[in-house]
């Protein structure tokens, strides 16, 4: 079974390489390179070890259910109490102190704090959503909240790099770099994980997206949603499209020369390759990026008419287009918090009227053109916030209980999975930890995550370390 | 329950079976009395086997009673057909003393051999273990014989081609001289050759080129930044008087022992140069996470535990090739690391402290000193207001001003508890005054104040350091002590070496752990000093070569790839050592040997060391090439690091100290990759493209990796651009002709001529485009950025 799929991949993935080369470019230069690169049996061995490719495609594992995932990063630290999971006990003692001590990360927790928002069940699943977020309710039955989630660390960036590469330390490769190192690119044209980014920066920065001790070809490419998408990816002043292909056939000429010079030499043939996949990437990238060529229906569903709603829909959509395109991991950062330290209403009503409407339009418009079923989405931050209040109105950081949801991607829709206690402070009913849903996110892709594994300084490193379950009851 | 017993057992002065008594067992009675045999029907190895009597019928240990126990007797017999071990030189008076006082004291043995940190049966190191190749002491080959005498230049060459030899192969010719100048000048400095003045190997090693080029590999290792990582990410401005270490080292020929012991405990070793206080910047320079002091103190207490993992698991990966930090949780799982050996290796730094601490000798006491009675100043003064125990700690750190509940108590106590140096000196009892009088006496002869960021003991009592379960910082297992690795230990204990390092020193106000970690270091026949040089030669191999003759040059265990050549990595650790640690003395012999000066590899096994393969310029040399090329490179040797540009849609960080977004192309950046500020949070597009590493752990070997990014950023980049524009205006201000400027330009970046085709098809294409796409197209090429 496994080595039918293997060897079925491959076929295609040759197959898509030559339909580039023949299409890309077009020029007589191109076509010599495709002749040479075909003498040379580097496009017959693809994926073997005559490439030297890092980002080929590889076979996954096992089946897989999804081919790519879209991680709606909600940074900050959302609440659970405040979005998917209302709690009548918290509601029924607001203003009383906590039987037990509640230590919060700034000190001085005050009272137990009801959600000031309503909520209601919807869709056949009934399932509870905040007044807040009215459009996700709309798809309720796509989402699968997992509502047991726990994490090691109450700090920020800490939190985040344990939610991205599994270790609160930095220096280890993130989630996205371990998917890219274990299954390559569909795509040669386009990186195979990008990030469009926290337009005020992530806290932390690259490390949540880096590649640690992985090559660096396996990092994340920042992607933006306006302007020229991707760093370097457009001619400096004074080149134009004609003059670079001109350069670049005068190069490939010496290239050619110097290659013939230093036969089987896979690094420089290599290299030959790759400069008309950068030729061709500017073209590809600035496609993925351009958002004109969308119907004005696909452009009001994701909210570009609004400008609350403009900025996290465009990368939305972006995201859809780049995994259209077959970008393997695409991280969608919201461009303010939810750290909610002052105020839950103020800080969340934002957040939610901000995000609401892209997270939303993203399931229905990849569930619409048939690709929400191979298609992960996963909701979430690096962690939730405290049952308790701080300085009056607000709420703190809490790890030890929080939710993220899951949609599409083999994963049962309409489900919830575990519980936090009756107040909504600690995971209680099956806990979830970081690992396990690492361990998860990279089972749905065909990876068993006790073998992704990669060996640095001695020793055989996982994304989940020494620990991660996957959650098979949400699978579909 | 356990934890109580193992705390019982550690009483001061009591033996340590873990720590004194098993090993002597191992060393003189397991053989027969271990797990393969069992003479007499004894068994020493485990606690159960070893209180059941054996064939004799009597107790071998009888607890409280070692006069009745059939061991004393054994191993004291004057008869020598009967004394134990059999046919083997008789237990040392110590050794049986050491016996005596553990069965006196209750013959105390933990449950099965089980260490409370693992809950697992502690680890043996065995002198089996210390066989491993790696581990085995020092020894100097014979230099083997060969046919082809007429190849070989130096004894490199007889190792490399005995191998062939046997193989059945030989060497690849000689590369052509001027590809051995291009070689030479990337090997040695970093940069390509001046064509106009040719340079001999003595002449590239005297050059301040040598020291920046090779300084990039060991700032890798030592994971160098100029700035925190993390959140904050702040600017360290005093970081880069490491870096300058380094490079001065390098140019200096510091020998390596000396460069490493410095690293460990210059402040110690050699307090009166400001070089080894400078040194010590080794152990501060790794990420670190700015803790808020109200941070709950388990948090606190873990953060200090990862700060130590990056001292101890940098400082057995840079100079050892070891990977000990697996040993944190459990015992190493492949080489014989127990958990023990790294807690007992982390007591080196436990009691220290990072800061940007003033380095000339006087002002740097007088800085601890000071530091010292502020903090016993604060500590009284909170007796005196009665601050409550809870808020201490927050008046204990500095004001950092990033948190409200700090500010709020600072600003709650007013001025009370925030002393001025005069009210410092004024707290002072008569003794204490007196030695800051003599301080104060010393550094008013003593020049500026200069600051580097560096490592220092707080006091010279030793820390508490503890041996922690399962790596978790909050449950201490029992009181660990300083130790080092046992595999690599041989008759010299630690406190063997912390005994001479506080001779040596006489500081009183610092521990001196550091310095016996140091001297252990770089013993090559008691301590680690054999591994210590074979990791060295390894990497200095890598350079040349590309890899080392060891592919894993951070790890020389169990589970690393064994030397392709053994022999003659044996032979260089020792010509290193024998040669006083000089790196140079190395350096000289790779590139004079025939092996280093061969063309392209052979088809087949390049492992064999037939021919070389064509390599890639590392992201820095990339950089270096086009400014040289170029004409633009600033000859500025050291000092302050100079930011690069970077686009702001590639600086996307929290960083406290924000990256500034208005440099301008100039001499200020036209300086040596090495020089560039490295930000943790906001990495140099170029660099990090081209394999840079993420500073964040040592890294011992650049991966290098072919993507279309890379050549995205040769192709629109704008420095690479605007050093294509330089090139052209340096071709056509030195040559009126176009073909003399293809011919000038083909010597200065790829070091050869033009053959007549590459002529006409340049000048071809200079005519239908422009000088400045020629140079640019002569910057993407694979023969630019690789070196044959």
């Amino acid at each position: 079974m496994s080595t039918d799929h293997q060897s079925c991949h491959r076929r295609i993935s040759a197959l898509n390489r030559r339909d580039f080369l023949r299409q890309a470019g077009g020029g007589l230069g191109l076509l010599a390179l495709a002749s040479l690169l075909n003498q040379q049996g580097l496009l017959a061995a693809e994926p073997g070890p005559v490439s030297a490719n890092p980002l080929a495609p590889k076979p996954p594992h096992f089946r897989a259910r999804a081919k790519s995932v879209i991680w709606l990063f909600m940074e900050g630290g959302p609440s659970a109490v405040d979005t998917f999971d209302p709690k009548p006990e918290l509601t029924k003692f607001d203003g009383r102190q906590p039987a037990i001590p509640i230590h919060t990360h700034f000190g001085s927790p005050g009272p137990l704090m009801k959600s000031p928002f309503t909520f209601a069940q919807y869709g056949q699943s009934g399932t509870w959503v905040c007044d807040q977020l009215p459009h996700l309710a709309s798809v309720a039955d796509e989402l699968c909240i997992l509502k047991s989630c726990w994490a090691e660390s109450p700090n920020h960036v800490t939190a985040l790099l344990q939610m991205n590469t599994g270790h609160i330390r930095t220096g280890f490769p993130s989630m996205g770099s371990w998917l890219t190192y274990g299954l390559g690119t569909e795509n040669a044209n386009l990186p195979g994980f990008v990030v469009l980014q926290n337009a005020k920066g992530t806290k932390g920065g690259s490390p949540n997206w880096g590649a640690g001790f992985l090559p660096n070809s396996y990092q994340a490419t920042p992607f933006r949603a306006a302007g020229s998408p991707i760093l370097n990816l457009h001619a400096p002043e004074g080149v134009t499209a004609d003059s670079q292909r001109a350069m670049l056939d005068f190069a490939g000429g010496m290239n050619r020369r110097h290659l013939a010079a230093h036969p089987g030499n896979d690094p420089l043939q290599a290299r030959i390759q790759s400069y008309e996949l950068a030729f061709a990437m500017q073209t590809a990238a600035s496609d993925a990026a351009e958002l004109a060529g969308e119907s004005e229906a696909t452009k009001t569903l994701y909210g570009l008419d609004q400008e609350v709603t403009s900025s996290f829909g465009r990368k939305c959509l972006t995201a859809r287009r780049l995994v259209e395109r077959g970008v393997r991991f695409v991280q969608v950062y919201c461009d303010d918090e939810w750290d909610a330290h002052n105020s839950i209403v103020d800080n969340h009503r934002a957040r939610c009227a901000e995000t609401d409407r892209g997270a939303a339009a993203l399931i229905k418009d990849l569930k619409q053109r048939g690709m929400l079923e191979d298609t992960l989405v996963i909701w979430g931050g690096e962690f939730g916030r405290m049952p308790v209040s701080e300085s009056g109105h607000g709420r703190d950081h809490n790890p030890e209980g929080f939710l993220m949801w899951m949609a599409g991607g083999g994963v049962k829709g309409g489900m919830s999975y575990g519980a936090t206690d009756e107040i909504g402070w600690r995971a209680a009913d099956r806990r979830i930890s970081v690992p396990d849903l690492h361990a998860t996110i990279l089972h749905t892709l065909g990876l068993d995550h006790e073998k992704l594994t990669y060996t640095h300084n001695g020793r055989k490193f996982r994304l989940t370390d020494v620990s991660g379950t996957v959650l098979h009851d949400i699978l579909a | 329950m356990a934890l109580a017993l193992a705390a019982a057992a550690h009483g001061a002065g009591t033996v340590d079976f873990v720590r004194d008594v098993r090993p002597l067992l191992e060393k003189h009675c397991f053989s027969c009395h271990g797990p393969e045999k069992q003479k007499g029907g004894l068994r020493l190895d485990n606690r159960h086997d070893a209180f059941v009597p054996g064939e004799s019928n009597e107790k071998a240990i009888i607890p409280h009673a070692p006069d009745k126990s059939l061991l004393m007797e054994l191993v004291q017999s004057e008869d020598e057909s009967e004394r134990m071990p059999q046919k083997a030189k008789a237990l040392a008076v110590t050794e049986i003393d050491l016996l005596r006082r553990w069965i006196e004291e209750g013959a105390s043995w933990p449950e099965d051999g089980q260490l409370v940190a693992t809950g697992k049966r502690e680890m043996i190191v065995t002198s089996k273990d210390k066989e491993f190749w790696a581990y085995r002491p020092l020894h100097r080959p014979a230099l083997p014989t060969v046919r082809n005498w007429a190849w070989v230049r130096n004894p490199i060459d007889r190792f490399v081609l005995a191998r062939l030899e046997l193989a059945g192969r030989s060497p690849a010719p000689e590369a052509s001289a001027a590809v051995r100048e291009r070689r030479l000048s990337y090997a040695l400095v970093g940069l390509p050759p001046d064509p106009a003045v040719p340079a001999t190997v003595e002449q590239l090693l005297a050059r301040p080129g040598y020291g920046e080029h090779w300084a990039r590999q060991w700032l890798d290792v030592a994971r160098y930044a100029d700035s925190e990582g993390y959140e904050g990410d702040r600017d360290r401005k005093e970081s880069w008087r490491y870096r300058d270490f380094v490079i001065q080292a390098f140019n200096d020929d510091l020998p390596f022992d000396r460069f490493v012991r410095w690293q460990v405990a210059g402040d110690e070793l050699a307090p009166a140069d400001p070089r080894a206080l400078i040194a010590t910047g080794f152990l501060a320079i790794g990420p670190y996470l700015e803790i808020q002091v109200t941070e709950t103190a388990e948090y606190r207490e873990r953060a200090r535990y990862d700060q130590l993992d990056d001292q101890v698991a940098t400082t057995a990966s840079a100079f050892l090739g070891l990977t000990v930090g697996c040993a944190r949780c459990h015992d190493h799982k492949y080489d014989p690391i127990p958990t023990r050996d790294y807690y007992a290796m982390a007591a080196a730094f436990a009691g220290g402290e990072r800061g940007n601490f003033p380095f000339p000798r006087a002002e740097f006491a007088r800085d601890r000193f000071l530091t010292r009675a502020r903090e016993q100043w604060i500590e009284t003064r909170m007796v005196e207001l009665a601050v409550p125990e809870s808020e201490k700690e927050l008046f204990r750190y500095p004001l950092n001003g990033a948190n409200n509940t700090q500010r709020i108590a600072w600003e709650k106590m007013g001025d009370k508890l925030k002393p001025t140096e005069a009210m410092v000196r004024e707290s002072l009892s008569a003794d204490q005054a007196r030695v800051l009088a003599e301080l104060d006496a010393q550094c008013a002869s003593a020049s500026a104040q200069d600051k580097a960021l560096s490592w220092r003991d707080r006091t010279g009592e030793v820390a508490p350091n503890w041996l922690l379960v399962r790596g978790d910082a909050l449950r201490k297992a029992e009181p660990q002590s300083l130790q080092f690795l046992q595999v690599l230990t041989h008759s010299r204990s630690a406190t063997n070496y912390l005994a001479e390092a506080r001779q040596r020193l006489q500081l009183p106000e610092t521990s001196g752990q550091r310095a016996a970690l140091a001297l252990w270091l770089t013993d090559v026949d008691e301590g680690a000093g054999a591994l210590l040089a074979r990791v060295i030669v390894n990497r200095l191999w890598q350079g040349h070569f590309g890899e080392g003759l060891v592919r894993t040059p951070n790890d020389f265990g169990i589970q690393g790839e064994p030397p392709s050549n053994p022999e003659l990595l044996e032979w260089l650790a020792a010509e290193l050592v024998g040669s006083g640690w000089s790196l140079k003395h190395i350096q000289r012999l790779i590139v004079d040997s025939a092996t280093w000066r061969q063309g392209d590899a052979h088809e087949g096994d390049e492992r064999l060391l037939s021919g070389r393969r064509p390599q890639r310029l590392e992201a820095d040399a990339i950089r270096d090439a086009l400014l040289s090329v170029s004409g633009r490179l600033q000859p500025q040797v050291g000092g302050p690091a100079f930011r690069p540009f970077i686009p702001a849609e590639a600086i996307a960080t929290r960083s406290r100290d924000k990256y500034p977004t208005d440099i301008v192309d100039g001499p200020d950046v036209w300086r040596r990759s090495i020089y560039y500020f490295m930000k943790r949070s906001v990495r140099m597009p170029l660099a990090e493209v081209f394999d840079a590493p993420d500073s964040t752990t040592s890294s011992g070997r650049r991966i290098q990796t072919t993507v279309p990014t890379q050549q995205l950023a040769l192709l629109n980049d704008d420095f690479v651009r605007a050093r294509a524009r330089d090139f052209a205006g340096r071709l056509e201000h030195a040559r009126l002709e176009v073909e003399a400027r293809v011919r000038l330009g083909f010597e200065l970046a790829l070091g050869r001529e033009p053959s007549a085709e590459e002529l006409a098809d340049s000048c071809d294409y200079i005519a239908g485009a422009s000088l400045t796409d020629w140079c640019h197209a002569i910057f993407t090429l694979n023969e630019f950025i690789y070196v044959d």
